[in-house]
């Protein structure tokens, strides 16, 4: 079985090692990481990823843009983005803390690790 | 022939009228008798002797002698007694008779007087007055006339036949007397002074005196009264016309005008008038009271005279004239015009003011009331006059009113009172002024009183005070949000900061949560003391993280309330919080809310937070140019194609399509600087003079606009100042459905899922 593909678009090079090791330690995942978002949609084309990670406050488009940019392409139009960002709070009422709004899935940076993996499973398996 | 002698003597003196000359005259005549006969018997005796003889014929002769001397004695006594009876008769007459008779001689002295003369003159007997003239008893006035008079009869032996003469007595008496002076002549026609008789007729002379005065009296009253005062006989000749009437028909002397008739000096016309109506007045006998008349006088001015005309009746009844009194009354008349004019003028006003007028007597009975007084208590002035309050009012109102009224004739002066009146639509409040009336000795006869209905003044005076009242509620409201802006502002730049900070905290933190999870798979299970390390590790990062969503949740906004709500009615309340700081900016407000605004899902006070911080901002744009005008309108539509002007807008997270209701504010201020434009909604960006605002305000209305998932722009206006548009979308549109749910302000793009 080939690993899944995760494509995590950050412009903090360190956060985005560190969770790289993460999720690749954690399970049969492939994790590549773009710090410049203006470059991610070129980098999904050539990676194919199953699920993106994508930061929300970046400098020159944040991650609603590059949602956009994204979803723009119909290969990617039904790719599972997670929102990871410093800016929400994990929600107490949801056991991987996640929140929704406006169609899309925010996690905080500050979730737990385990529950971040849980998510992902979650998202591949279309809930 | 003696006899024939005597009786021609006694004929003779007849003419004289004077009883005692004749008797004179038949002394005479009877001692002239008697010496004939004694010549006769003489010469008769000598010639009886001649020629008869001797002793016997001397003694028939004789017999006869004393047979004639027997006779003639006889006839002398009878004639002596006839003298006797007649000079009776003549003292009977002088004596009783009631006039003055005398006799005077050539040089007027008195001769013989009766007794009425020598009583009239103050004498006892009439002897006294012989040899006397009329100086020694009368005035030198009467008696030189006397004597001119006698003198004059003497000369002339004609009489003074019954003249009147004033005499003034001895006593100082004054006598009217009727005189007859004749000539005193002897039996030979010689003149031998005067006689004369009077009576008094003092008493018909001074009953004429006074006829003739009064008739004078009577005339000089008709011709000093200024009516014209007529008589006419039944053929309409004038019998009697005073002056003014002569005058009128242009005759001085008003006897000339007597014999004429109307026709002599009025036209036709008004000499048939007369006419006509002189013969009914002949004919049914009765006369006109106070008629006007028009008539023209001869200067041609039209005359209004008052006539009254009687008919005067005759013994019998029958009128045998017409007496006519006409008075120009053409001033009275023209003054009365007048007066009635200036009364109606007066009426006019009184009638047509819009206060209630009136006048009570002393006794507090109507005397007058205007229109506005009968419109008032809903009853005509008829009724009114002469009824007091007691009869139109109820008790209380008519005894505060009584009050009032005694208080003005108590004080004697004018009062200004307010007074309640019972209206159809329940009690009008009145400024009553009520001034007292004085008659000539200064005593109050009346209260004149002129009210002013104010109750539509005390309604707006209570409107404005409770105005006011809003106002300053308003003001207080403003300043409490104005204080809740202030405060969340400062809240807003600590939330800012917290997030800012939560977010670079957080970051790190991830990045050690990360590391650390690393680190903990990577420690072997053997080296107890790392793990402990790490899980401490682990421990703290929690706690930070704790920390950190402790001070994001204590400076997050509040979560939103929302409501589908009608913009127009959050704009009217902002308005209202609006009106005093617009009003001391000099800046007026219009309005222009749109119909059929779909309802939007807000937080109702937010919003209201929102658009008075953009009307404040704009409020005091203007009032540093001396004020303005702030246009708020309100609009519904459908978004099609994002316009932009050059202004700066929110993040724009509304669709094509969607319904929307929109606020637009827009300034005649000075507008914003173009390269300020794109600073307007970073936080502490101001352009107002530090204190005066903390440069929040605008981060903070984007960040409830955000909230909201609305949309607002400001642009500068082409025509200068500028407008700031508020977007949100209709609540049935609104993604927003849940509390919490807008919690971020993150865009709504993309698909679901």
């Amino acid at each position: 079985m080939s690993p899944t593909k995760i494509l995590v678009i950050d412009d903090e090079p360190d956060f985005s090692a560190l969770f790289k090791e993460n999720l690749e330690d954690s399970g049969n995942y492939v994790v590549e990481t773009e710090c410049d978002p203006s470059k991610a949609v070129e980098r999904a084309e050539a990676f194919r990823p199953d699920l993106i990670f994508v930061d929300v406050v970046m400098p020159a488009m944040d991650g609603g843009d590059v949602v956009s940019a994204i979803r723009a392409a119909p290969r990617f139009a039904r790719v599972p983005i997670l929102m990871l960002t410093a800016l929400v709070e994990e929600d107490p009422d949801r056991p991987t803390g996640e929140s929704v709004s406006g169609g899309l899935t925010f996690v905080s940076k500050t979730t737990r690790l385990d529950k971040i993996l849980a998510l992902i499973e979650r998202s591949l398996a279309g809930k | 022939m003696t006899l024939i002698v005597l009786a021609a003597g006694w004929l003779a003196i007849e003419p004289s009228g004077h009883a005692g000359y004749r008797w004179l005259a038949l002394a005479a005549v009877l001692g002239g008798s008697v010496l004939v006969g004694a010549l006769m018997l003489t010469g008769g005796r000598r010639a009886a002797g001649g020629a008869g003889g001797g002793s016997e014929g001397y003694r028939l002769l004789v017999e006869r002698l004393q047979e004639e001397v027997r006779e003639l004695t006889a006839r002398l006594a009878t004639m002596t007694r006839e003298r006797d009876e007649s000079e009776h008769y003549i003292e009977t007459l002088m004596d009783h008779v009631p006039a003055n008779i005398y006799f005077k001689d050539m040089k007027s002295r008195f001769v013989r007087v009766n007794r009425s003369m020598a009583n009239r003159l103050g004498c006892d007997h009439a002897a006294d007055l012989i040899g006397k003239n009329d100086h020694d008893f009368f005035g030198s006035e009467h008696a030189d006339q006397a004597l001119e008079d006698e003198r004059r009869i003497i000369a002339t032996g004609q009489p003074i036949v019954g003249y009147v003469e004033r005499e003034t007595l001895p006593d100082g008496e004054e006598a009217w007397v009727l005189t007859t002076k004749m000539p005193f002549r002897d039996r030979e026609g010689r003149m031998i002074g005067t006689f004369g008789i009077s009576s008094e007729v003092s008493e018909l002379v001074r009953a004429q005196q006074t006829l003739e005065r009064e008739r004078n009296i009577l005339r000089a009253l008709i011709d000093s009264l200024p009516d014209h005062i007529s008589i006419k006989d039944t053929e309409g000749r004038y019998m009697v016309v005073n002056r003014a009437f002569a005058e009128f028909l242009g005759r001085d002397d008003p006897g000339s005008v007597l014999g004429c008739t109307a026709a002599d000096f009025f036209p036709t016309e008004v000499v048939q008038e007369l006419r006509a109506d002189d013969e009914v007045i002949l004919r049914t006998g009765e006369g006109v009271l106070n008629r006007e008349e028009v008539r023209w006088s001869r200067e041609d001015e039209q005359l209004v005279m008052m006539t009254t005309k009687l008919p005067l009746p005759d013994e019998a009844g029958e009128p045998y004239a017409i007496v006519a009194l006409s008075r120009d009354v053409t001033r009275e008349r023209r003054a009365q015009e007048a007066l009635m004019r200036s009364e109606r003028r007066l009426e006019d006003i009184i009638d047509n003011c819009p206060a209630v007028i009136y006048l009570k007597g002393a006794d507090g009975r109507y005397e007058l009331v205007n229109q506005r007084f009968e419109r008032l208590f809903q009853v005509r002035r008829e009724e009114v006059v002469g009824r007091t309050d007691y009869d139109i009012c109820d008790r209380s109102t008519a005894d505060a009113f009584r009050e009032n009224d005694d208080l003005v004739i108590e004080e004697g002066e004018p009062i200004q009172v307010e007074e309640i009146a019972p209206h159809p639509d329940g009690d009008h409040t009145y400024v009553s002024v009520k001034f007292p009336l004085r008659d000539l000795s200064g005593e109050i006869y009346a209260i004149g009183g002129v009210s002013t209905d104010i109750t539509d003044r005390k309604r707006q005076e209570e409107a404005l005070r409770e105005l006011n009242e809003e106002l300053m509620a308003a003001n207080e409201r403003l300043r409490t949000a104005q204080e809740e802006l202030i405060q969340a502002e400062k809240m807003e730049s600590v939330g800012r900061l917290a997030a800012g900070v939560a977010h670079e905290v957080k970051n790190p933190l991830a990045m050690i949560g990360m590391g650390l999870e690393i680190v903990a798979r990577r420690t072997g299970r053997d080296d107890e003391k790392l793990s402990e390390t790490v899980e401490r590790m682990r421990r703290g990062v929690e706690r930070a993280k704790e920390i950190i969503r402790g001070l994001v949740d204590f400076s997050a906004a509040r979560q939103l309330q929302l409501e589908a709500c009608d913009l127009n009615q959050v704009v009217e309340e902002t308005l209202s919080l609006l009106r005093f700081e617009a009003g001391k900016a000099q800046v007026s407000v219009e309005r222009e809310m749109g119909r059929d605004l779909p309802p939007v899902l807000i937080d109702a006070t937010k919003v209201e937070q929102v658009l008075l911080n953009l009307c404040i901002n704009a409020v005091q744009a203007m009032e540093g140019t001396g004020g303005g005008r702030l246009r708020v309108q309100t609009r519904a539509g459908v978004l099609a194609g994002k316009e932009r002007e050059g202004g700066v807008r929110s993040h724009g997270m509304l669709r094509d399509g969607v319904r929307y209701a929109a606020v637009d504010i827009e300034d005649t201020g000075p507008g914003i600087e173009e390269n300020k434009m794109d600073k307007i909604f970073d936080p502490f960006f101001t352009t107002k003079a530090t204190g005066k605002g903390t440069g929040l305000g605008l981060s903070v209305v984007r960040k409830i606009v955000d909230l909201h998932q609305g949309t607002i722009e400001i642009v500068n206006r082409a025509e200068g100042g500028v407008r700031a548009t508020i977007t949100f979308q209709a609540a049935e549109e609104s993604g927003l459905r849940e509390p919490g749910a807008a919690a971020n302000s993150l865009k709504q793009r993309g698909e679901r899922g």
